[in-house]
This record gives C-alpha cells, sequence and structure tokens, in this order.
C-alpha cells in the first residue's frame, strides 16, 4: 500500500514538472512559429502562412487556459490525469499544425526548405524531449503524431526510404526519451524519499528535544521535592544532636522532633516509590498480570481505607457498587483507585467522595468524584502530565508531588483501561476509568493461604516412651489435620507395621527410648520392615555435640526439647515436601 | 538468650537492623555476614542460630541459594528475607525453600515485630501488598500448570522426567521402547507446551509450575 501511495506521489510530482516544463516552452513555441512563417514566406511567398501562424499563436495562447485549469484543479480536485490528457490534446494539436505546413510545403525537391522544415522538426522533438518526456507517454504520444505527419507526406510522395528513414529515426528518438524519462523519475523518486526522510528525521528531533525538555523539568521539580524533606531532616538533626550535647531534652521535645522526622522522610519515601515506578513505566519493566477479577474483593480494603480517612477530614464518604466482574491487574488497579482516591481526598475540604461501580453492556465504569477545588477545563490535558500540579505554583509539599495522575493515566495506559475527567472549578472533579469487563466464571481463587500446610491428611507415626508427650504432641498434630499414631516402643511399632499394613508418611521418634534403645535404631529397623525410607525426624533432650554429629550424619533432622510448635512444624513440613 | 544472623553486605543496613533487632530482643547475640561463602563457613562452624535475617542479592550467590543451602545443612531457624526485591516470583521461590517471612528494606518496628510475632505463632509473614501480588503470581501458575496438565501425554510425561534425570536421547529411546526420532518429536512437543528454548530451561520451567520431577 505505502508503495502505491508512492508511485501516486511520484506522478503527481510529474505532472507538476510537465505543466511547468508546458508553460516555458510555451514562448520558445511563439518564437519558433514566428521564425518558420518568416523563413517560409520568404521563400515561397505563400499566403498560407499567415492564417497559419495566426492559429499557432492562438494554440500557444490555449496554453495558459490549462494552467488555469491546474490552479482550479488545486480547489476543484480535477484530478492529474485529466491534466494530462489536456496537455496531451494540446501538444496533438500543435503536432497536426505543424502537420499542416508539412503537408502543404515539405518536399524533397525543394532541398532548402526540406532542410529547413527538418531541422525545425529535430529541434521540436529533441528540444520537447528533456522538457516533456518527465511523463513518457504525454512525450511519445506528441513525438509520434510530430513524426507521423512527416512519414505520412513521405509515403504520399512515395518517397519509401525516406519514410523508413523517418521511421528509424523517430523510434532511436523514443528509445532515448524513454531512457531519460526513467532516469528523471528515478531523480523524483529520490527527491521524495529524502523530504520525507528529512520530515521523519525533524519530528523524531522534535519528540527528543521535547521529551528531555520534560526530563528537565520533571528532574528540576523532583529534585526540589527531593532536597526539601531532606533539608528539612538535616535541620532537625542538626537541632537533635545540639539538644542532646546540651543534655537540655525533655521527653515531649524529643517526641515532637521525632515526629517531624518521621513526618518528613516518609514524605521523601513517598517521592521515591513515586519515581520507581514512573522510572518502571518509562523502562517498560512494570510486569502486568491481567486476569479476570471480582471488582468487589479487590477494592472493599481499599474503599474502606479511605472511608476511615475521609471520615477523620469531616467529608461524607459515597459509596455506591455493583458486582462487578473486570480484566484487570489486581495491583495496579488498586494502585490507580487509591491515588485518585487520595487525590480526592487532597483536594477537597468539605462536602463528600463518592465513589460508584457500574455494570454496562461491556465494560465496567468506576466514578471517583469529589466536592473539591476542581480543575479548570483548559486544564484537563495537563494534569495528566508528570509533575503538573495546576494551581500549586507554590509546590505546596502538602499537596503531594504531583505524580499521581501521571501515574494513574499511563498505569491506565498499560492495563488498556481508559481514564476521562469532567471538572468545575470550586464545584468539584469526576475520574471515570472504564475497564474491560471480565466473565465472573474466569475468576480463579487460588487458596490464598501462605502457609503451606501439607501436613492435611498424613500419616504420622509418634513414638515416644512417655504417655504425657505421646498424648501432648499427638493433640498438636491431630489439629494441624494429620493423622497421628502414638506408641512407647520400637517393638509397638514395629508390631503395629506388621500387623495392620500400616505406612506413615512420616515418623517422629524420641532419641532415648526405654530399655536403651535410642530412636536411632528404630528408625532403621523401621526403614527395613517396611522396605524404604520414611521421612523422619528425632526429638532429644540431649545436647550432647558427638551424638548430635552422629544424627547429622545420618542426615535427620534433630529437635531439643522442648519442641516449639512453630519449629516441628516446618521441619515437618520440609520432610514432607522432599 | 537468642542467636542470630545477618546476612547483608550494606553495612549501613547491617547496622540499621542490628539495631532494631536489640530492641525488640535484647540480650541477643548477633552475628553478621557479608556475602554467601562467609555464611556458609560460619554455618559449618554452628548451625544454631534462632532467626537468620537474609538479603536476597547478595555479591556472590542469590539468597535463593543459600535458602536450599539452609535446607541441605538442615539449619532449623526461622528465615526473614530482607529485600528491596519485591518479585513474586522470587517470594514465591523464597516461600517454596521454606523461609518464614518477607519484609521490605523499608520496614520499621512494627513490621519487625508483627513479623517475628506471626512466624512465631507458625505463620509465613507477608505485607499486604506482596502476599497479593504473590496470589496473583500463584494464580498465574496455577493456570499454566492446568493448562498444561491438560495437554501433556503420559508419553511426554516420562519423557521429562527422563530429560531432568539428564538423560541423553538415546538412552531415553531404550527406556521407553520408541525410536530416537519419536523421542525428538515428544521432547520438541514439550518445549513447545512450557514455551522453553531448551532441555534444561524446560525443567526449569517445569519444576517452577510445580510438577514433581
Amino acid at each position: 500500500m505505502a508503495d502505491l501511495s508512492n508511485q501516486q506521489k511520484v506522478h503527481e510530482a510529474q505532472i507538476a514538472l510537465l505543466l511547468k516544463q508546458f508553460r516555458v516552452t510555451g514562448l520558445s513555441n511563439v518564437f519558433i512559429l514566428s521564425i518558420a512563417a518568416a523563413v517560409i514566406w520568404s521563400m515561397t511567398q505563400s499566403l498560407f502562412v499567415l492564417p497559419w501562424l495566426i492559429v499557432g499563436y492562438g494554440l500557444v495562447a490555449l496554453r495558459p487556459l490549462v494552467l488555469g485549469l491546474q490552479n482550479k484543479a488545486q480547489n476543484k480536485q480535477l484530478t492529474g490525469s485529466q491534466l494530462e490528457h489536456t496537455v496531451t490534446l494540446l501538444l496533438v494539436m500543435s503536432a497536426l499544425h505543424w502537420g499542416v505546413i508539412v503537408w502543404e510545403y515539405y518536399d524533397v525537391n525543394n532541398i532548402e526548405l526540406f532542410l529547413f522544415i527538418s531541422a525545425i522538426y529535430l529541434g521540436l522533438v529533441s528540444g520537447s524531449m528533456p522538457s516533456l518526456s518527465v511523463r513518457f507517454p504525454v512525450w511519445m504520444i506528441y513525438a509520434i503524431s510530430m513524426f507521423l505527419t512527416l512519414v505520412i507526406k513521405m509515403l504520399y510522395l512515395s518517397s519509401w526510404s525516406m519514410a523508413m528513414m523517418l521511421s528509424i529515426y523517430c523510434t532511436a528518438f523514443i528509445y532515448f526519451g524513454r531512457n531519460l524519462s526513467k532516469k528523471i523519475e528515478h531523480s523524483i523518486t529520490l527527491d521524495l524519499k529524502n523530504t520525507e526522510l528529512l520530515k521523519e528525521v525533524n519530528l523524531a528531533k522534535e519528540h527528543a528535544e521535547k521529551a528531555n525538555l520534560a526530563k528537565s523539568k520533571f528532574m528540576a521539580s523532583a529534585s526540589h521535592d527531593l532536597r526539601q524533606p531532606l533539608h528539612v531532616q538535616s535541620m532537625l538533626l542538626e537541632v537533635l544532636s545540639l539538644r542532646l550535647e546540651d543534655k537540655k531534652l525533655d521527653q515531649d521535645e524529643l517526641k515532637n522532633l521525632v515526629n517531624k522526622i518521621t513526618q518528613s522522610n516518609s514524605a521523601l519515601n513517598k517521592l521515591f516509590n513515586a519515581l520507581l515506578e514512573i522510572s518502571q513505566l518509562d523502562a517498560g519493566t512494570l510486569k502486568v498480570n491481567l486476569s479476570h477479577q471480582n471488582l468487589n474483593e479487590l477494592s472493599a480494603n481499599l474503599f474502606e481505607e479511605y472511608r476511615i480517612l475521609a471520615q477523620q477530614k469531616g467529608l461524607l464518604f459515597k459509596v455506591e457498587v455493583e458486582d462487578c466482574t473486570v480484566i484487570s491487574d489486581p495491583i495496579l488497579l488498586q494502585r490507580i483507585l487509591s491515588n485518585l482516591l487520595s487525590n480526592a481526598l487532597k483536594f477537597t475540604e468539605k462536602g463528600c467522595i463518592s465513589i460508584s461501580v457500574k455494570n454496562r453492556l461491556d465494560d465496567v465504569e468506576i466514578i471517583i468524584a469529589d466536592t473539591g477545588i476542581g480543575i479548570d477545563a483548559t486544564q484537563f490535558e495537563r494534569i495528566f502530565e508528570e509533575y503538573e500540579q495546576v494551581g500549586n505554583q507554590a509546590r505546596d509539599r502538602n499537596k503531594g508531588i504531583g505524580l499521581g495522575l501521571a501515574l494513574v493515566s499511563r498505569l491506565c495506559e498499560l492495563l488498556n483501561h481508559k481514564v476521562d475527567v469532567t471538572s468545575k472549578l470550586l464545584k468539584g472533579s469526576e475520574f471515570k476509568v472504564t475497564l474491560a469487563r471480565g466473565d465472573e466464571p474466569k475468576v480463579i481463587s487460588v487458596d490464598t493461604d501462605i502457609n503451606y500446610n501439607q501436613i492435611d491428611n498424613t500419616q504420622i507415626l509418634l513414638i515416644d516412651d512417655e504417655q504425657d508427650i505421646v498424648n501432648a504432641m499427638s493433640l498438636i498434630l491431630t489439629n494441624w489435620g494429620a493423622r497421628v499414631q502414638g506408641v512407647s516402643s520400637i517393638e509397638e511399632a514395629l508390631c503395629l507395621i506388621e500387623s495392620s499394613q500400616y505406612e506413615p508418611d512420616l515418623i517422629i521418634s524420641d532419641y532415648r527410648l526405654k530399655s536403651k534403645e535410642t530412636g536411632l535404631e528404630g528408625l532403621s529397623l523401621i526403614n527395613n520392615r517396611i522396605g524404604k525410607t520414611i521421612p523422619s525426624l528425632l526429638i532429644s533432650g540431649d545436647t550432647d555435640p558427638e551424638l548430635l554429629e552422629k544424627i547429622n550424619k545420618q542426615n535427620l533432622y534433630i529437635l531439643h526439647k522442648p519442641v516449639k510448635a512453630q519449629l516441628l512444624k516446618k521441619v515437618i513440613n520440609i520432610l514432607l515436601k522432599q | 538468650m537468642k542467636n542470630i544472623l545477618v546476612i547483608d553486605d550494606h553495612p549501613v543496613f547491617v547496622d540499621g537492623i542490628t539495631s532494631f533487632i536489640r530492641n525488640v530482643l535484647p540480650n541477643s547475640n548477633i552475628v553478621t555476614c557479608v556475602n554467601g561463602d562467609e555464611t556458609l563457613k560460619q554455618l559449618h562452624r554452628s548451625i544454631g542460630f534462632d532467626w537468620i535475617f537474609l538479603d536476597i542479592n547478595l555479591p556472590d550467590v542469590s539468597g535463593l541459594e543459600l535458602l536450599k543451602q539452609f535446607l541441605e545443612l538442615k539449619v532449623l531457624a526461622n528465615v526473614i528475607v530482607v529485600s528491596s526485591d519485591e518479585n513474586p516470583e522470587t517470594i514465591h521461590a523464597a516461600l517454596e525453600l521454606h523461609a518464614n517471612g518477607f519484609i521490605s528494606k523499608q520496614f520499621n518496628t512494627d513490621v519487625f515485630k508483627k513479623c517475628m510475632q506471626t512466624i512465631e505463632r507458625g505463620g509465613v509473614y507477608l505485607d499486604k501488598q506482596q502476599a497479593q501480588s504473590l496470589k496473583n503470581y500463584r494464580e498465574g501458575i496455577f493456570i499454566e500448570k492446568k493448562y498444561i496438565q491438560e495437554n501433556i501425554s503420559e508419553r511426554q510425561q516420562e519423557a521429562l522426567l527422563m530429560i531432568s534425570k539428564g538423560l541423553s536421547n538415546q538412552e531415553i529411546a531404550a527406556l521407553m521402547n520408541i525410536s530416537e526420532s519419536t523421542v525428538k518429536t515428544h521432547i520438541s512437543l514439550l518445549m513447545n507446551l512450557f514455551e522453553a528454548d531448551n532441555r534444561s530451561h524446560c525443567v526449569a520451567e517445569a519444576k517452577r509450575l510445580g510438577f514433581t520431577l
């Protein structure tokens, strides 16, 4: 397609050039007509040349009319090819006009006139080649019609050899004209390409300069905002250290100072986070995970958080939420909404903040409205730019740093959400986020419990010679979902395995059992009997380093009495996972 | 008295976290290591720590590698990963390696205390945002895994298992009693399924998605 439009452009340029040349050759045509008429008259004294000359002038005078057409073409959308046809017609007429001279006076017997007319013809055709072969077909028709008159006359005079010669000349001329035309076309194409490239380069340059300017502005504002809290912190820290030297610090003052430092610290923190996010967006490293999400679950906490903040500021907080499913990234969407809510909160002193979530035909609309200071309609575009804070020339830090809406708009772009603003100065603002609707059945709820509990339904064999411990441990393990078999000795354990094909998923054994057996020996006996190594852990009251090393060599976990439940759980989970 | 190990290469941060620990657990014995190598040497001397604070970005090895080593050495300490890396993939991997909690480097005393309490009660500590992004990530894994489970054939599963053991095409062909070219077809289908560039990538992806190999 691009190629086609390129061709069209080349065509247009060719026609423009053709018309220009056509205008220029008009004058020389008048000159040649006059000379030809004068010479022929002086040779033949024929009065016929007079009307011929007048018709010739008339034909030349028609040319500006065609040029007038070109001017009109710019208004009336006369196509290039229509102009081309008109030019061709005029040229053919001019060729026929010359043909009249040929018909009347071209004669091999009058050598002088014959040479003169031949010279004029060759001059006209070769002279038109560089100027008119811009559009090869136009020039070709002209050249052929010029030669054709000569050839016809020669045929009429039965001068076969001359007719033959002229035909060959014509062919050669056309061949050269074609080559020239191709060269001209090539140079026009290159020219057009150059212009286009230059345009692109200029555009890119402008873009880069604009971006650079925006960055500089951004940096200037950012460094100002960064320095402010930093400066405050240094001052406060200085005061603090002076007070410490004087040893005149009372509790209240200390608390006050620390509070202030904390405040400016958290301001810095927020600023850095926002900057980080913007730079992540710039670098394209922010990962987006789009999925079907239930909006209510997602936003309930967020709305609750802002409800409390609004109440603290004495504002009404209205929430009107329908049950909606959307396609979005829950984390980024939360960031968008919380930026919009905190903005609403920031710029509203009295009245209310309201949120409405509505299902529409194909999408879901979230509207966050306030009755705050509002935004002038002329500023709607600018508020989404980085570091733009309308009407905060003094850059009051309490009003934030002007990154919130920039983040909102860029996150929305990333997520394919639409964000719109309507607002009236001093009346309030309304931000609308439009999201694609999701399918309720596609909402996935994965077990959100981050505490992996693989203990559920596992068979645990517990070996301890003290019944109290067996009871207590069983209680804990059952509580975690395990099914526990408690035994007091290795013998009993082996019996259990033998009698009921019992095969535990995990064995927990005391190291020191009655009758001098150790858990270590017991475990290997049990493993032998079952025929495979069951994940096991030992519990011991000993802290004998040699013993520990021995157990460690067996690649077993050993827990020390008293065993902390949390640790036991962790080790069981590790073992079950292996 | 608690034994505590702090692994981080930023001296300022080590100072900061040490003072936090002193504040929450007075009378604790704090050992610091600045890289993975030093940590392993320390653990070979003694594994008797109660808490380990681990920076996930260490100069020599990744914190995840150290977590593996902790399991290998049967370190019984509770491990809190302290990091500015909030990537859910990292969090997921660390939890799979039995880390007990995550705190970002911007924590305060409250977070610190809450984290330790949650862990002592047998829980895993993540902040809200981390929990949400982890949930997201696991959803993603869940979907991918389900898709693969629905599309993988039994023979491909067998082949995958053998690749993970490092067997060659020839060996796999002999074990599965099929021709080598069929093995190649199975493997290229597997790589498509897991969107992997080569065998080891394929195995890594399978592990990441929680296939037991």
